[in-house]
């Protein structure tokens, strides 16, 4: 609470931090493929949103709000590692050893849901970042198509198409995945 | 059973756009589909935390290790009785780290060979031989200083 009136609710952004700081870093891992350069972003981008806390008024949820944030941060972060070559050959393939599927499933299954991953891990990378962004926010964030645009910017019917489009070519790089 | 759903049709399942509803709770093959593609999709939001590149900076302990050889080889021309713990020199062409850059010191055996190989007369000649050092590298992979370590000769 300031002397101005103005209220900043500290435990509440605390509170905020703590529930989607891993959310924001997920998001950026999957987006530029660096674990460095995502904690980065999600320390910037947890920054900027205490800056604006006290001016946040809640006309979004602090989910999307956040995620607004961490997409133009990603935007920026992606554009500066343009030239970063020796990164953008490095971030090629995923290690999905390091993901322990479901033990309940058979040796078959679990071979076949790692597969998958490096799949999509992989087609991911190929893709135009506004589908993979859409992707992202879509199906690991679960948000919905209005907080989605929010979010990026981009309008609903191009949010569907961005989607779409990704959707139909992950499923076409899972095909011989099944 | 009606006519499968399309490709195009599935994909629009996946994202919300629901068609032919009655068609997909009767077909197990169109079900199968799209749960499987949900299934993937799913695996891959649990998986992401725990994903990392595989070869990432594979090419930069090389890199790193020669540029630092060749300045350690430089360093050593004009220290020939190196002490242990030294301070860190900086590798004058390597632009300083950034104010939010994280650095790590990586401990490194430096060649012998690739002393030599620079054109530095090594006493006494063990081609096999390596030289300790701390390198402090960048978080791009580049080095930017360096410290002997336990050097005796």
């Amino acid at each position: 609470m300031t002397a101005a009136g103005t209220h900043v609710d500290a435990p509440d952004f605390e509170q905020a931090v703590l529930h989607h700081q891993p959310r924001i870093f997920r998001f950026a891992l999957a987006s530029l493929r660096d674990r460095d350069a995502a904690e980065t972003v999600t320390q910037d981008c947890l920054l900027r949103a205490h800056k604006a806390w006290p001016e946040f008024r809640g006309e979004a949820s602090v989910h999307t709000w956040l995620m607004q944030i961490a997409v133009n941060l990603v935007r920026d972060a992606a554009r500066s590692r343009r030239f970063q070559f020796w990164k953008r050959a490095d971030m090629s393939d995923a290690d999905a050893a390091a993901w322990i599927p479901d033990p309940a499933l058979s040796p078959e299954a679990r071979a076949l849901a790692r597969q998958q991953i490096e799949a999509i891990w992989s087609e991911l990378g190929s893709l135009p970042e506004r589908q993979r962004t859409v992707f992202l926010l879509h199906f690991v964030e679960e948000m919905t198509g209005p907080e989605i645009e929010a979010a990026t910017g981009i309008s609903k019917a191009a949010v569907k198409v961005h989607l779409f489009r990704a959707v139909h070519k992950l499923r076409e790089k899972l095909g011989d995945k099944r | 059973m009606s006519v499968h759903l399309t490709e195009e049709q599935i994909t629009s399942w996946l994202i919300g756009e629901r068609e032919r509803e009655y068609h997909v709770h009767q077909c197990p093959d169109c079900s199968e589909k799209i749960e499987a593609a949900q299934q993937a999709f799913a695996n891959f939001r649990e998986a992401i935390p725990r994903l990392r590149p595989r070869t990432q900076r594979a090419l930069f302990p090389a890199l790193a290790t020669a540029a630092a050889s060749l300045v350690l080889a430089a360093i050593l021309l004009h220290h020939p009785q190196p002490t242990v713990e030294q301070p860190f020199y900086q590798i004058p062409f390597v632009a300083p780290p950034a104010p939010y850059e994280r650095t790590e010191i990586l401990r490194m055996e430096l060649p012998v060979a690739t002393l030599t190989a620079a054109g530095f007369d090594v006493q006494p000649y063990d081609p096999a031989a390596t030289i300790p050092a701390d390198v402090l590298v960048g978080q791009d992979g580049r080095p930017h200083a360096f410290r002997f370590v336990n050097i005796s000769k």
